[in-house]
């Protein structure tokens, strides 16, 4: 079994393979992410005006 | 999103105790977007949507988080008032100086002050950001808040900082070779480098810039990619 989640908060996680690459620079432009949780936020724009660490999970 | 149902999902969060927010990535678009290609991978945002940095979390450095943090909110938009709404739009539209007027309009009683005080100091920290970018060498960097700024300040006394930046990039000597390079090596970061050959011509060519542009900015982000895709390299 495997999902894939993202997070948006100031929190980390150290456990397995790094995989990154290229997106510095660019603006994130509609984002389209649902069910926001442990929010009062309900799209990427309530954001806005926040510094946020997006961290994608995986889990199995 | 989840590929499976929320229900395991919010199982998983419950068991590690996760307290912060998290959303569905439908489709996996975002993580698309960031070019990710393995978990757990990380990119911080800063507060006008700009990914300011990506790679494995547990890398992320105190200083660049510090730096970021100067030009955020201390207060999340969906904390503000119902008479702060045409700040917030102007604030999502990009639009400082619209916002900071908006929020001047906001009564005492809803924290109109306080979000005043918060939009001002966001156009405080991105000027100083791009300020130390410039000095820092970091050219390309520079040049993108700059120009940003140019249209978020427009109104704002503030992007007369902007046009000076813009200016002093164009009259250093290095500027356009060290951009250049910086392009570069983001343009290297990007690509998957599946085959061996590509991998090898990528760390040449990360060599080469940090021969040719020794003591730049560049030359100090190419030795970062060259751990960077050594490791990757090592890990296939």
């Amino acid at each position: 079994m495997r999902s894939r989640f993202l997070s948006a908060a100031l929190a980390l996680l150290a456990l397995a393979v790094p995989g990154f690459a290229g997106a510095v620079g660019k603006t994130l432009s509609k984002v389209e992410l649902e069910g926001f949780t442990q929010t009062k936020a309900t799209s990427y724009d309530d954001m806005l005006g926040r510094t946020v660490l997006i961290e994608f999970f995986a889990y199995w | 999103m989840t590929d499976e149902g929320k229900k395991d999902t919010e199982g998983f969060v419950s068991s590690t105790g996760m307290k912060y927010a998290y959303a569905y990535d439908k489709g996996g678009k975002l993580f698309s977007f960031m070019g990710a290609s393995g978990y757990p991978s990380a990119a911080l945002v800063d507060p006008t949507g700009k990914v300011v940095w990506e790679g494995h979390p547990s890398s992320l450095d105190k200083n660049i988080l510090e730096k970021y943090l100067a030009g955020s909110l201390p207060k999340p938009m969906w904390d503000w008032p119902a008479s702060a709404a045409a700040a917030k739009s102007a604030l999502q539209k990009g639009k400082m100086a619209d916002a900071i007027a908006a929020a001047a309009k906001v009564p005492e009683t809803d924290g109109g002050p306080a979000i005043k005080s918060a939009l001002e100091a966001m156009v405080t920290g991105r000027v100083s950001n791009m300020k130390a970018d410039f000095t820092a060498g970091n050219f390309l960097s520079a040049k993108d808040a700059a120009t940003d700024l140019q249209k978020a300040l427009d109104g704002l006394p503030e992007k007369s900082e902007a046009d000076k930046i813009l200016v002093d990039i164009k009259a250093d000597a290095k500027s356009e070779d060290v951009m250049k390079a910086q392009k570069k090596i983001r343009d290297m970061l990007g690509q998957r480098l599946g085959k061996s050959k590509e991998m090898e011509k990528a760390l040449a060519d990360l060599q080469k810039i940090q021969k040719e542009l020794d003591g730049t900015y560049a030359a100090k982000e190419a030795g970062e990619a060259l751990t960077t895709l050594r490791k990757r390299k090592n890990q296939k």
